[in-house]
């Protein structure tokens, strides 16, 4: 009997040792591995057209406030950011490439806003958090997940901020303005990506913002350009040939129309006096040179470096597991939407 | 027999235990580690727009995948702002970064700053070859320079050139445009140097023109040549414009001809070549023998031929 309690004794030692030894090691490298991961955020951005010039400010910005979180926090915030060049097959592509290099948080500017519902399902799976921005997927897919936000502005309020430029041009410089003296504005449209909110909305409300106080117009040409300069050139050069000196006014949904809008009139010779009124949307640098060569009238500030500065902020509350309106002022859970401002010559020592 | 069986269990516990250290251990062992960690590589350009380098990043990405490293890149706050690209550089040797790849504002001066530091880092440049024969990918400079100044000697009509010194600092930069002015001398051309900034060109160049009553401007960097393509169509009298480098707006510009020539190569092998030059030497390996890339001379007529086109939209989806 003692023989037995005493072997089944010295058995369990043994083999409580062992497992005790062994959980020791496993702990201790558990520890010992993960300390360097810490204290790296890696963002995988993935924009849907790296040569559009607003989304390649935002990147620029994005670049330059991670270095200096760096600098403030004593962190490291890796960026990796990939271009979807307008296919949504790559951008999956690309979200399944940030996936398994392990990104803390991935930014998205989509490319095709109906398609969020498979990038948000494969981020739940990951359990990483997943900041949209500048091209605001369907209201239903962002319900899908809590840890799915959006960064961007009410495109309406680009419209009428636009709209209103003209406006006031209209009622402060009318013999200017309405060159044929018929009391109507002659105005083109080059439009963005066909359905996109971001289009619908601008054009709608742009021009509602001229009726609503009584100012008569007609459409003489309305086409999009995909957010191109070089499309939008295109395109105004027909209508300069088309229409001649009956266009009084182009709205462009963006800068980048909008100044290849101005290509084409200075290509047809004519000069910043002569050629129609111009406005866009964004306020991209060339756009504020534009402004300043007199050759665009003005545009609607698309807070660039706000966008960024949000998206980090963020990005860094969700990595740390911090309540994310903490970092941003969220609606409804998911939005963080920022203020458009209108950009005119007088305005152009604020934003040097 | 009881004795037996708790001594194997004993031993196959013991034994467990031991290969779980070994796992922990051996990546640990100098050799072993840098093999198996992800690498960690800094890619410091001198400008503040990396969009210049996508397809630069493109081939570096690429790479990156290919070779197991992670890829952390830099611009500066202010185009060719030298003390700050050493600054950087300083603070990612200290962050633990394995390798650093550079276009240098600076190479001689960096160079300089990384013997003072005691900066033991592998180092690899683009552009601009940095004293104490480190790898540098880019074509030839001189060759370049004297290229862009046959493509103009083949249009001239009897016009002065402004050259557009935007990065005297920058060897690189240096060499393309002093070759250049070289040929334009022998052939008897009368040319003009004017420093500028490219961050501003878009709104001196019309000034510059003026001055310098020049009917052609060559440019030798990126920045300077994407500045020239934006202001192109504004310019009153359309000057034969000159160029380096293979980006989307290069590339509209030469199919409009409002750039008459551009010096392009395979940007997406140059970053290719660079990450895999950074990864061998962090990891302790011999230096492959990359061949010296080439570049060609990139007219509008010929923008679309497959060997060209490859070198403006590396990468087609």
């Amino acid at each position: 009997m003692n023989r037995t309690i005493k072997s089944c004794f010295s058995r369990l030692c043994i083999k409580g040792l062992a497992v005790l030894l062994l959980l020791a090691i496993l702990l201790g490298g558990c520890t010992g591995g993960s300390e360097r991961e810490e204290s790296v955020l890696r963002l995988g951005i993935a924009v849907y057209q790296q040569e559009d010039t607003f989304i390649s400010t935002v990147v620029q910005h994005m670049e330059r406030l991670a270095r200096e979180e760096e600098l403030e926090k004593d962190i490291k915030i890796s960026l990796t950011i990939t271009d979807g060049r307008s296919n949504q097959t790559v951008q999956l592509e690309q979200m399944d490439r940030f996936l398994d290099q392990g990104c803390d948080v991935i930014c998205v500017n989509i490319v095709d806003r109906t398609a969020a519902a498979v990038l948000i399902d494969k981020a739940e799976e990951a359990a990483v958090p997943l900041i949209f921005f500048n091209r605001q997927p369907v209201e239903e897919d962002m319900e899908r997940w809590e840890q799915v936000y959006y960064v961007g502005a009410k495109a309406a309020e680009s419209g009428r901020l636009q709209g209103q430029i003209v406006r006031d041009l209209w009622q402060n410089e009318r013999g200017q303005v309405d060159r044929n003296g018929n009391d109507v504005l002659e105005y083109v449209m080059l439009e963005g990506e066909p359905g996109h909110q971001d289009t619908l909305l601008r054009t709608k409300y742009a021009i509602d913002a001229l009726t609503s106080v009584g100012i008569r117009v007609r459409k003489l040409a309305s086409e999009s350009a995909n957010w191109n300069r070089a499309q939008a050139a295109q395109k105004m050069s027909l209508w300069l040939e088309e229409q001649g000196g009956d266009i009084e006014a182009v709205f462009a949904n963006n800068d980048d129309m909008a100044l290849g809008a101005i290509d084409a009139c200075l290509s047809a010779g004519l000069s910043a006096e002569s050629m129609p009124l111009v406005v866009g949307v964004d306020a991209t640098p060339p756009a504020l040179e534009a402004i300043r060569a007199g050759t665009l009238k003005g545009t609607v500030l698309n807070d660039s470096e706000g966008m960024a500065k949000t998206m980090i902020d963020l990005s860094l509350a969700l990595s740390r597991g911090e309540d994310p309106a903490s970092a941003a002022k969220l609606e409804e859970g998911h939005y963080i939407w920022l203020p458009y401002r209108r950009i005119e010559a007088k305005d152009l020592s604020r934003e040097e | 027999m009881k004795i037996g069986r708790n001594l194997i269990q004993l031993v196959i516990l013991c034994l467990l235990g031991v290969s779980v250290a070994l796992t922990l251990v051996l990546p640990e062992l100098p050799g072993i580690e840098s093999r198996r960690r992800t690498l960690e590589i800094s890619v410091l350009i001198r400008e503040a727009d990396t969009a210049l380098w996508s397809n630069a990043r493109l081939g570096m990405e690429q790479a990156a995948v290919d070779l197991g490293a992670e890829l952390r890149f830099l611009p500066l706050a202010q185009d060719n702002d030298y003390a700050s690209q050493a600054a950087l550089l300083q603070r990612e040797a200290k962050g633990g970064a394995d390798a650093v790849i550079v276009v240098p504002a600076d190479p001689e001066g960096l160079a300089a700053f990384l013997e003072e530091q005691s900066i033991e880092l592998p180092v690899v440049t683009m552009e601009s070859p940095m004293p104490g024969g480190r790898a540098c990918f880019t074509p030839e400079n001189g060759e370049m320079g004297r290229a862009l100044a046959g493509a103009f000697l083949e249009d001239r009509r009897g016009e002065r050139v402004l050259l557009l010194d935007t990065a005297s600092r920058s060897t690189g930069v240096a060499q393309r445009l002093q070759a250049c002015l070289q040929t334009l001398r022998e052939a008897g051309v009368p040319f003009e140097v004017q420093k500028a900034e490219a961050q501003s060109l878009q709104r001196e160049l019309p000034g510059l023109l003026g001055q310098t009553g020049a009917g052609a401007v060559i440019a030798f960097d990126y920045a300077a040549t994407e500045a020239l393509a934006s202001v192109a169509q504004e310019l009153p009298e359309q000057p034969l414009l000159y160029g380096v480098g293979a980006t989307g707006a290069i590339a509209a510009c030469l199919e409009k001809g409002t750039i008459a020539a551009a010096a392009a190569w395979s940007d997406y092998a140059a970053g290719y070549s660079s990450v895999q030059e950074a990864a061998r030497r962090s990891r302790g390996e011999r230096s492959l023998n990359t061949p010296q890339l080439g570049f060609r001379i990139v007219r509008g007529e010929n923008l679309y031929e497959p060997d060209n086109q490859k070198l403006f939209f590396p990468v087609m989806y």
